[in-house]
């Protein structure tokens, strides 16, 4: 069977052979990734659609129409022998899909070689409960602050010039306007004292305040789906698309600069269920390894810089989504409460929404709800 | 909460059952003013007499068709089989009639009794007097089947049994009738007859046990700790019908599942067990669930070869470290 | 005892007391039981029947007689042998029929069939498909009549193979150290399953086997409905009475094979000959009309009477539904 170029947006023209994962003649197995495609949006991994031996017919580097043909998935041949599945416990194959780790690039501890849970999570890097190491928070950048001399001009790789394209397209075409808001989080801190530990126990994840942020989005978009409308121009003219399942997409930092995973169907998830998936993300984001499912357009994006040195700040709005929710940096500051002044620990929220299809009003009632909710909680766990 | 021996637990559920219910009555070989070879029928010949308290010929057939005859007009019938081996003497009466009546006569009649077997091995009466028979029986539809690990057990799972309104097995292990717990007697109120329970919670393993393995999955768990590994032991209770999700539920957690069972392990109920949460939590498993139960060969008498026979502690540890 | 092939009874002799309405309920009774199992040989021909069934043409008499000599809150326990004794203590025909056509409206609902045919209401606590299996069950009925106190009796029939098995021993010793109501009631015919009695058991007249229970026992000629009535009544005033359990020997003949599919041939054709001509229904209704207590007229008219009900009894039955393939059936093993 053919493997063809897929239409994986709807502003896609072409799409550029990154990188191909297998080498011709080997076995491919129907689902796997098995070459990289560039796409005017997002680096994304392509899976077989059969079961076969690969012919490639696509170099790397070629630019490509929809429609054109990659490759070949070849029937059975004598020549290229089965591959042998790797051994591994049902658990193991569970959570290597879980957190995108690859069974044939670890080592097994148990007899035959076979993957053990604590092999893929040593390999994932998570937390093994209940005596391992928690996760690394991202380290600030260690770069020294000088200046470039001689003025040395490097091209943008493909991935700063697609942001660089984005974040231009944004300015140009969305009208957005901020709205911004100062949040305590003594809730949630005292949420994930309570919650934390039976969860981390059972999944081996740590909970994050972004796990906090995503479900209280999701609960607060539930109650106010007007907010998942997004401005599209279409055959009759100008239109709203508002989606019904509840997505949001992560920025992820990367070496090279950020990249957007989507986190699917959060409508009524755990905190548990949350964690898995925002670990997944940032995995797929950080290997590079985004998915065809990531490609798929949501409303509404979070940008969490708290671990930077900023205490507010307005993202931009990413073509084809209709808002953009900023967070800062947690800080203690001081306050009146009840007519007294406190010391309090918060964060400031900054959402910014394209005019053409969320205003003021409804911009403002979305950011006090969302507020409300993060103060207030409650949150669900399990 | 007074504390009383397996033995008297089973004294107190017969006694607060008969005297609750006057269509009651027990039988079997030497249990009336002899109170029973095991003394599990203490005084009950003197409260209520021989016409409910009857001592039987030597002949399970008889007296286990009779109660059949029983249940079928009116009376809750109790037999005590002075040892498990004895079920394959009454083995048609059990699986033929009383396991089949209801069902053949579609549904219009009800058959409330109880079989008390007492079994098990570690006391060196040998082949033919050691069995537990749990899985002798274990594929009969239309028979429940229970056996109880403790007093406690013991005294809750025969009231149930004896207030159930169909044929129940309930199994005892004669190493058990010492064994001292608390127990809380004389309340009207029963559980009826349910699944597995768990007896220590853990995080590392699970293992299931019944009867006398409990007691020494719980001396293994005992063991393990002391190498930091949690094991959480599950008494399973109810063999037929058996219910297993609360022990899919603790693989989901322990990964890890290990069965005891003092008898062999083909055609136990081990392999169910194993079965079902394979069928349940197949993608929570970190390893091949193992069976541990008696060696394929008849019980031996010398004391050095029946003690060798049965799953030790030490032998269970080792079996769920080499899983880890 | 005596070992003579004579009917003796213990006590009075209760056929007397039979009225002329009596007998010809008797008779009726006979009638209704081989034209039933008439009808079933018919049924199963048509494919209407399913898997095997054990007919009891010739043996007719037993059940009748016995069945007109219990009460109503006795209790009965048979073999697969045992459309007879169902019909006599009044089992609907129409389902009777549906059960061994395997419908829903069956007297079991189709899950017992044959050879299981059960109706507590009627007393009919259970039919046994395992040679002496409900013999310990009619030993534990007998225990129930007696701690009840209301003289009821339990009766078990059986036949001569049963005399060989386990469960006879244990039933017959039990009956007999608790002085239980227990009717032993044995319906010789001679072969058990395929093999003549010479073959299996030491001696022809069983109720030398109740000897080794000391246990009180009677041989009747089974074709002999009056006689069979008398022998039960008295076994069944002295049971009520507290005199403990009798064994009762019927002698008497099937005329067709073991089971449906047997044509048994076995059999010495001089022997069937002799007792086909000691027919019951072909007897009695002679020594009735001879005695001027039923005109054969009438007689006749009971014959069609009967076979009309029958028919009648077999089309309901025919017309039955199926149970549902997919029904979980659960709740008909655990209350």
């Amino acid at each position: 069977m053919d493997l063809l170029v897929p239409k994986l947006s709807a502003t896609m023209e072409t799409a550029t052979v990154l990188r191909w994962l297998k080498k011709p003649g080997e076995r491919v197995r129907i689902g796997e990734p098995i070459v990289e495609l560039e796409t005017d949006k997002a680096a994304l991994e392509v899976e077989s659609p059969g079961e076969g031996t690969l012919a490639v017919v696509a170099a790397e580097g070629a630019v490509l129409p929809i429609g054109a043909r990659l490759a070949t998935i070849g029937g059975d041949t004598a020549t290229s022998p089965a591959p042998t599945r790797v051994p591994a416990s049902p658990l193991a194959r569970k959570l290597a899909e879980m957190h995108g780790v690859d069974l044939a690039r670890i080592t097994g501890s148990g007899p035959h070689g076979r993957r053990r849970k604590r092999d893929v999570l040593g390999a994932a890097e998570v937390a093994v409960p209940p005596r391992a190491a928690p996760i690394p928070a991202a380290a600030p950048s260690a770069r020294p602050l000088q200046g470039t001399e001689g003025g040395a001009v490097e091209p943008l790789s493909p991935m700063r010039r697609r942001i660089a394209e984005a974040v231009a397209l944004s300015r140009r075409t969305i009208p957005a306007f901020a709205l911004d808001r100062w949040v305590e989080t003594r809730a949630i801190t005292a949420a994930r004292q309570a919650l934390g530990p039976e969860i981390e126990r059972a999944s081996g994840i740590r909970l994050t305040l972004t796990d906090f942020l995503v479900q209280a989005l999701a609960d607060t978009l539930g109650a106010m789906p007007r907010l998942l409308g997004r401005f599209v121009e279409a055959e009759g003219g100008p239109a709203r698309v508002t989606p019904a399942s509840i997505d949001i997409g992560l920025v992820v930092a990367t070496e090279d600069g950020m990249t957007i995973p989507k986190l699917r169907d959060l409508r009524g998830q755990s905190l548990r269920a949350i964690a898995a998936l925002r670990q997944a993300a940032v995995q797929r984001a950080r290997a590079g390894r985004l998915t065809a499912a990531d490609a798929e357009p949501v409303s509404l994006t979070l940008s969490n810089l708290g671990a930077g040195g900023a205490d507010r700040f307005e993202a931009i709005i990413e073509p084809g989504q209709s808002s953009i929710v900023a967070v800062g940096r947690e800080h203690e500051r001081v306050i009146a409460r009840g007519g007294a002044i406190v010391v309090a620990r918060g964060l400031i929220l900054t959402v910014s929404v394209d005019h053409r299809v969320i205003d003021g009003r409804r911009g403002a009632e979305f950011l006090g709800l969302l507020a409300e909710r993060i103060e207030r909680g409650p949150w669900t766990a399990e | 909460m007074p504390e009383i021996t397996y033995r008297e637990a089973i004294v107190a559920a017969l006694q607060e059952e008969m005297r609750r219910d006057p269509r009651t009555l027990i039988m079997g070989e030497d249990i009336g003013p002899s109170g029973g070879p095991f003394k599990t029928c203490q005084g009950l010949y003197e409260e209520f007499g021989p016409a409910r308290v009857r001592d039987t010929p030597i002949s399970e057939t008889g007296f286990v068709g009779a109660a059949l005859g029983l249940a079928l007009t009116g009376y809750r019938p109790i037999v005590e089989i002075m040892f498990a081996d004895f079920l394959g003497v009454c083995f048609d009466q059990i699986v033929s009639g009383i396991a089949k009546h209801r069902l053949m006569s579609g549904g219009r009649t009800m058959v409330p009794l109880v079989i008390r077997a007492i079994g098990g091995a570690g006391l060196r009466f040998a082949a033919q007097h050691s069995q537990t028979a749990e899985s002798w029986l274990l594929s009969v539809q239309g028979l429940k089947i229970v056996a109880a690990s403790g007093p406690a057990e013991a005294y809750g799972m025969l009231r149930a049994a004896i207030r159930d309104n169909n044929p129940v097995l309930l199994l005892e292990h004669k190493a058990l009738l010492s064994l001292k717990g608390e127990v809380a007697t004389g309340s009207d109120a029963v559980e009826p007859l349910s699944g597995a329970r768990v007896l220590r919670e853990g995080t590392d393993a699970t293992i299931v046990a019944t009867l006398a393995m409990v007691g020494r999955s719980l001396a293994a768990a005992e063991l393990l700790a002391k190498d930091g590994i949690a094991a959480e032991v599950i008494d399973l209770r109810v063999l037929r019908p058996m219910d297993t999700s609360a022990i899919s539920e603790s693989v989901r957690r322990t990964n890890i599942l290990v069965t005891v069972e003092e008898q062999a392990k083909l055609g136990g109920w081990g392999a169910e067990v194993v079965a079902q949460v394979a069928a349940d939590a197949f993608d929570e498993l970190d390893a091949p669930p193992a069976r541990l139960g008696l060696p394929e060969y008849p019980l031996p008498y010398s004391p050095p070869l029946e003690d060798a026979a049965i799953p030790s502690p030490e032998a269970i540890a080792a079996t769920v470290k080499s899983l880890l | 005892m005596n070992l003579a092939q004579q009917p003796t009874t213990i006590g009075d002799n209760s056929a007397a007391s039979l009225t002329d309405a009596d007998r010809v309920a008797l008779f009726r009774s006979m009638v209704r039981i081989r034209e039933f199992e008439e009808q079933v040989q018919r049924s199963y021909l048509e494919g209407l029947v399913h898997g095997t069934t054990h007919l009891c043409q010739g043996q007719e008499a037993v059940a009748a007689g016995a069945a007109h000599a219990m009460r109503a809150d006795d209790y009965v326990t048979f073999t697969y042998r045992g459309h007879g004794h169902c019909l006599a203590r009044g089992m609907d025909m129409a389902a009777a029929f549906a059960e061994l056509f395997g419908r829903a409206s069956g007297i079991c609902r189709g899950l017992g069939g044959s050879m299981h045919l059960t109706d507590i209401e009627k007393g009919l606590i259970g039919c046994f498909g395992i040679v002496g299996g409900g013999l310990p069950v009619a030993v534990g009925a007998g225990l129930a009549a007696q701690l009840n106190g209301r003289g009821q009796i339990s009766t078990t029939f059986f036949g001569d193979g049963a005399v060989n098995i386990g469960a006879f021993h244990e039933a017959m010793n039990l009956a007999q150290v608790w002085g239980l109501p227990v009717l032993f009631i044995c319906e010789n015919n001679l072969y058990g399953e395929f093999t003549r009695i010479n073959h299996t058991t030491p001696f022809e007249n069983l109720a030398r086997r109740a000897g080794g229970y000391a246990m009180q026992a009677v041989m009747v000629d089974g074709n002999d409905v009056e006689a069979v009535f008398a022998a039960v009544s008295s076994a069944a005033a002295r049971g009520r009475a507290g005199g403990g359990p009798t064994f009762i020997e019927c002698k008497t003949y099937r005329h067709r094979g073991h089971s449906r599919t047997d044509p048994a041939k076995y059999r010495d054709p001089a022997e069937v000959e002799s007792w086909l001509k000691r027919d019951p229904l072909v007897v009695y209704p002679a020594q009735l009309a001879e005695r001027g207590m039923l005109a054969p007229a009438d007689a006749e008219r009971i014959v069609a009477e009967t076979r009309s009900a029958v028919k009648d009894a077999t089309d309901r039955a025919a017309a039955g539904a199926w149970p549902q393939a997919s029904a979980d059936l659960t709740p008909y093993m655990f209350v």
